[in-house]
């Protein structure tokens, strides 16, 4: 026993202080409830947040994301917008970054305040090429700040694969992705319980195995180890050039992109990313 | 024979930390005199009855704890060229244990208790030496490999080459051991020692150890000796080859030519320790302190200790997450 606690001392002090740290910040937050969020932004010129303009949802449907919309707008502190659109917006990202980007600002979006925290998805099913339409993600505020272009690459991935054979549940998949990503802040570093048990399990099998299968002894001998007086002789050394091949491949080009940070026309930060569907 | 001091009359052993001989029981040194034996199975110094195991070339008297060399294993064809003396002594050993083991939960409560490790024995072990001359050659296809990119394309070269090398390489005392009992694999492990400290041999060396006589002759262990030299002209030849990328159609080819073959003996300490009706067996080197064995495990502190390390993560995790849902 006397081992054992010698053992993990360290591991037993960190142990107790994180304990009562715990017991700390759950007895404050007990005697000091969390203040609900509360939307500020008493200026915005849309009471709407699903503008369905090329007519890819039914009116149910419709009254559906708004009512989702509604609830997470709410849970998370950010307007969630959607358009979906049928026009020419020409074929470089820059059509649509600038529609969307135009859209947010002059209808005074954001949840906190005008141009403040939000994100809208334009959809623009407007065929060209081999493409039936292109997405953008335009973000704002808190939203941009926390979205990484790869974030936001994995958001369109995850709507693009469903839309062109079910919009709505791609929209559903658009709104439950902004609220979940930004939900609670800090809140979403929560660890699942899986994960904390697999962790713990892998921790407590590296423990085991470092422990279990310490290598007692290596061979520490070298090839020179015995050769008499260190020297070798070298009787024979050729490199003889034989001959020469050049083969030479064509790079391939990757699609979508024109993603990043930028400031739109109304002089508002953004940020942003494109999918073709 | 023994080794008996003139002053007191005990048995004098060879010191390693004095590095000549000593008496245990008076503490003087290099006041040692030969006491031969009255035939082989009798102890010089109390006439016990020794029980001579075969091979077995330096052993304890059960009866007065002297050391006793068993001439007729230690003259003749059995008397080694050269012995490596211990340079580590029995506390060295026992300190060698504790540093490799102290820090190890897994392991029986009395795995390094004094009583468990007073039973060490240091022993001398029979190698041969073999001297060898090595030539080895290898012959392949060399290949140099870059590539670039150029506008929309990527090229890559291939430089063929025909590379050769051939080594004469000396071999100087390669070792292997003369011991059915030792396993192979464990005395390579306990390499290399220090020859500079090798000496012609004297029966004093032997006094305070155990010791066996060679009983493999060098013929059968010349395969072995030669495998190992040429491993090492091997590598040393694959040393002289770089800047190819990779290589292709190898061939490796040898020759060798052997030289002076050496009978010799080398120290290693030995600890039987007895867990669960099994024996785990720890060797280490004499001269360097390099330590070789598996320990036991105890089932239930593997259980204890890696569930401890499980729990105290797993509440920690809880602990956090009820931290993050405060803040």
């Amino acid at each position: 026993m006397k081992l054992y606690i010698k053992h993990f001392r360290i591991f037993f002090i960190i142990w107790i202080v994180c304990a009562v740290a715990t017991g700390c910040f759950w007895g404050y937050r007990k005697n000091n409830p969390r203040a609900e969020i509360t939307r500020g932004n008493t200026q915005c010129l849309q009471k709407d947040r699903v503008f369905d303009r090329g007519d890819k949802l039914t009116d149910e449907e419709e009254q559906k994301l708004e009512e989702l919309i509604a609830k997470k707008q709410d849970e998370c502190g950010c307007d969630i917008i959607l358009v979906t659109l049928n026009e020419p917006l020409g074929n470089e990202w820059n059509g649509i970054r600038d529609w969307a980007d135009d859209f947010y600002d002059e209808n005074l979006f954001g949840y906190d305040r005008a141009h403040g925290d939000g994100a809208v998805l334009v959809d623009n099913w407007y065929s060209f090429g081999d493409y039936n339409g292109d997405t953008w993600l335009s973000t704002s505020g808190r939203v941009e700040s926390r979205y990484s272009s790869s974030d936001i690459d994995e958001l369109l991935d995850a709507v693009c694969s469903v839309v062109n054979e079910n919009p709505y549940e791609a929209y559903r998949i658009y709104v439950n992705g902004i609220a979940k990503h930004m939900n609670g802040g800090i809140g979403s570093a929560r660890v699942p319980a899986v994960v904390a048990v697999i962790v713990s399990l892998l921790v407590a099998v590296g423990y085991f195995t470092y422990h279990f299968y310490a290598k007692v002894a290596k061979d520490t001998t070298t090839p020179m180890t015995y050769v008499t007086g260190g020297k070798p002789v070298m009787v024979n050394k050729e490199d003889r050039f034989l001959h020469k091949s050049v083969h030479k491949h064509r790079i391939e080009s990757s699609s979508g992109g024109g993603g990043g940070h930028h400031v739109s026309s109304g002089g508002f930060s953004h940020g942003g990313g494109g999918h073709h569907h | 024979m023994i080794f008996r001091c003139k002053n007191c009359g005990g048995n004098t052993v060879y010191s390693p930390e004095r590095s000549k001989m000593y008496c245990p029981y008076c503490e003087s040194e290099d006041q040692e005199e030969v006491v031969p034996s009255e035939g082989m199975f009798n102890c010089p110094a109390c006439g016990g009855e020794l029980k001579i195991e075969k091979y077995n070339a330096a052993l304890k008297c059960e009866y007065c704890d002297s050391y006793v060399i068993v001439e007729e294993r230690t003259t003749g064809e059995y008397e080694p060229k050269l012995i490596l003396p211990f340079e580590k002594g029995h506390k060295e050993a026992e300190q060698i244990l504790k540093d490799q083991f102290g820090k190890n939960c897994f392991l029986p409560d009395d795995f390094l208790s004094d009583a468990r490790l007073s039973q060490m024995e240091g022993m001398y072990v029979p190698f041969f030496l073999f001297d060898f001359d090595i030539r080895y050659t290898i012959s392949a296809i060399g290949h140099k490999v870059r590539s670039w990119t150029s506008g929309e394309y990527r090229y890559t070269e291939d430089s063929s080459y025909q590379v050769e090398r051939t080594m004469e390489v000396p071999i100087d005392k390669m070792p292997a051991d003369a011991s059915y009992a030792k396993p192979d694999e464990i005395m390579d492990l306990l390499e290399p020692y220090d020859y500079h400290l090798l000496r012609s041999f004297e029966p004093k060396y032997l006094s305070g150890f155990l010791a066996e006589q060679y009983n493999m002759e060098s013929e059968e262990l010349l395969a072995r000796a030669l495998s190992k030299a040429r491993e090492d002209a091997k590598a040393i030849t694959e040393g002289t080859i770089d800047g190819y990328t990779s290589m292709t159609g190898r061939k490796d080819d040898s020759s060798y030519r052997q030289k002076e073959t050496t009978y010799s003996m080398f120290p290693v300490w030995t600890y039987y320790y007895q867990y669960h009706d099994k024996t785990y067996p720890f060797y280490i080197n004499g001269q360097t302190g390099k330590l070789v064995g598996t320990p036991p495990r105890s089932v239930l502190k593997i259980l204890l200790y890696s569930g401890t390390v499980f729990a105290g993560f797993l509440s920690l995790f809880a602990m956090w997450n009820i931290i993050i849902g405060s803040l």
